[in-house]
């Protein structure tokens, strides 16, 4: 039996996307295996490792949980809208590298994507409202305190 | 994951038009932070889902005069981001930031914690204590329900083919009164309640109770107010005699069952633990040293 499909557009990255998607299709699929944008990673597919991290329409969320139909009319924010220019980071990458914050890089770029939501709400985070707000993203490599230590680095960088 | 039908529905009765058409396997979705992770492990099949989030009703949230309504397509972290708005229930604000992570806060909704009724979800001792009721709605017909007798058994909720959740419907306390959410997890993030507790108590000006509900989580298959600690309570005085007794009493109303996070024995240990820390909050809420 074919499948039904559903046109839907929607924003990633300030570019304007129409495409045709299968209900189960999650939004980390269509962005990973239609849109090719694979920066955007796969843990756990269930909502608890945070790396699969995306901003819809302002707020983060996990694209595992989400179906692509639901999106339509929204405005993505994955981390290709970060920077891939090694010598022109986005402060929130330049620090995560500069402190250690990273060292496989599977969580890294929804880590990424929760710091910038956290200090959108929160400019001057103390470290339990970092870890609060990070706590749905997990990491197995770095032990976490660099993470913390990356997102205190941007804040004291920032205020300098 | 199996092939399902979708539709966004634009009004109740669109919603509920779709879903008597599909009566036996269709499932509404909400925020999806359950629906979808059960359908990706072959738990539920729905043939058709309804997505209620463009709804305009549902995503309702308004302070009236005398009770909080909050829409059931509402992500928890839209409620608690609304300034002043939980003023009056600090034990509901516990609840809703303690829900998975920001992530997951900025999906979920108290419809669909109570939808999923999970005998651990994290909403619901907090919203029965506080006496609330689900507005239920069709097309062309609303009831009401306390949230004490919408959940029925795991994962079952006492709702008629093609009625929804519409919103949530919490009396504002009256007088000198409060409210507190507790729950105990092993890790302090991202984890499930063990044993919680939910508690909301109104006091004479010299500290008499005169209103006292205690709602259990994690111990019971559906939500149980804890009777005898409420009934004990009434008519003494807000010290910690009174906390300290109620809260032995409160495991009268627990059955617990042991399970992979606990052992029945384990959550009657702690229950009466959470219930004094909870008492002892709400004590605290009104300037009030035990
Ligand atoms: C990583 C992770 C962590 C979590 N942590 C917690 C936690 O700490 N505490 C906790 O309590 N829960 C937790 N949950 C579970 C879940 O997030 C909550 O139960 C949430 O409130 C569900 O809301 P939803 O909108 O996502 O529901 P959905 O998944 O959309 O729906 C859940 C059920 O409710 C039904 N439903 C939804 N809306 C309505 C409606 N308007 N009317 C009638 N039925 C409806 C659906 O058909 C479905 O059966 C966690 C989940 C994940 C993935
Ligand atoms: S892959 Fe989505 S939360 Fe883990
Ligand atoms: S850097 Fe490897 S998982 Fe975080």
């Amino acid at each position: 039996m074919k499948n039904k499909t559903y046109d839907i557009t929607f924003t990633v990255n300030n570019k304007l996307e129409k495409m045709t998607v299968e209900a189960r299709t999650t939004v980390l699929s269509l962005l990973r295996d239609q849109l090719g944008l694979t920066g955007t990673k796969e843990g756990c597919s269930n909502g608890n490792c945070g790396a699969c991290t995306v901003n819809i329409d302002g707020y983060t969320i996990d694209s595992c949980c989400v179906f692509g139909v639901e999106i339509e009319g929204s405005t993505i924010e994955t981390i290709e809208n970060f920077s891939s220019d090694a010598k022109n980071l986005h402060p929130i990458q330049e620090s995560f590298l500069r402190n250690g914050g990273l060292q496989c890089g599977i969580c890294t770029p929804g880590f990424i994507l929760s710091t910038q939501h956290l200090l959108k709400n929160i400019p001057d985070p103390t470290e339990d409202e970092i870890r609060l707000w990070l706590a749905g993203n997990l990491c197995r490599c770095t032990g976490y305190d660099k993470i913390i230590l990356s997102v205190q680095d941007i804040i004291s960088s920032e205020s300098s | 994951m199996h092939d399902f039908d979708y539709i966004k529905a634009k009004s109740i009765d669109q919603a509920s038009t779709a879903l008597l058409d599909q009566p036996t396997n269709s499932s509404i979705l909400a925020g999806g932070t359950d629906l979808v992770d059960q359908m990706r492990r072959g738990v539920k099949t729905p043939d058709l889902i309804v997505d209620i989030k463009s709804i305009p009703e549902l995503q309702r949230v308004a302070l009236k005069e005398n009770a909080l309504i909050l829409g059931g397509g509402v992500p928890v972290s839209r409620i608690y981001n609304q300034q002043g708005i939980l003023s009056e229930f600090p034990g509901l604000e516990t609840s809703l930031r303690l829900i998975g992570s920001i992530q997951i806060q900025n999906r979920a909704t108290i419809a669909g914690n109570i939808g999923n009724a999970s005998p651990s979800a994290d909403l619901v001792p907090i919203l029965v204590a506080l006496e609330s009721k689900a507005t239920i709605a069709t097309g062309n017909s609303k009831r009401e329900i306390e949230i004490e007798k919408l959940i029925t058994e795991p994962g079952i909720i006492a709702t008629e083919p093609g009625e929804l959740i519409e919103n949530i419907n919490i009396p504002l306390p009256k007088g000198k009164s409060t409210n507190s959410y507790l729950r105990f997890t092993p890790r302090a993030e991202m984890d499930i309640a063990v044993v919680s507790l939910g508690v909301s108590i109104e006091l004479e000006p010299d500290a008499t109770i005169v209103h006292c509900k205690i709602a259990l989580g994690a111990v019971t298959p559906k939500p149980i107010r804890a009777l005898d600690a409420e009934q004990y309570m009434l008519g003494k005085r807000l010290n910690i005699e009174t906390v300290k007794e109620a809260a032995f009493l409160i495991n009268q109303s627990a059955a617990p069952i042991s399970d992979i996070r606990a052992s029945a024995q384990y959550r009657l240990e702690l229950l009466p633990v959470i219930g004094e820390r909870a008492i002892r909050s709400c004590a605290i809420n009104l300037g009030i040293s035990l």
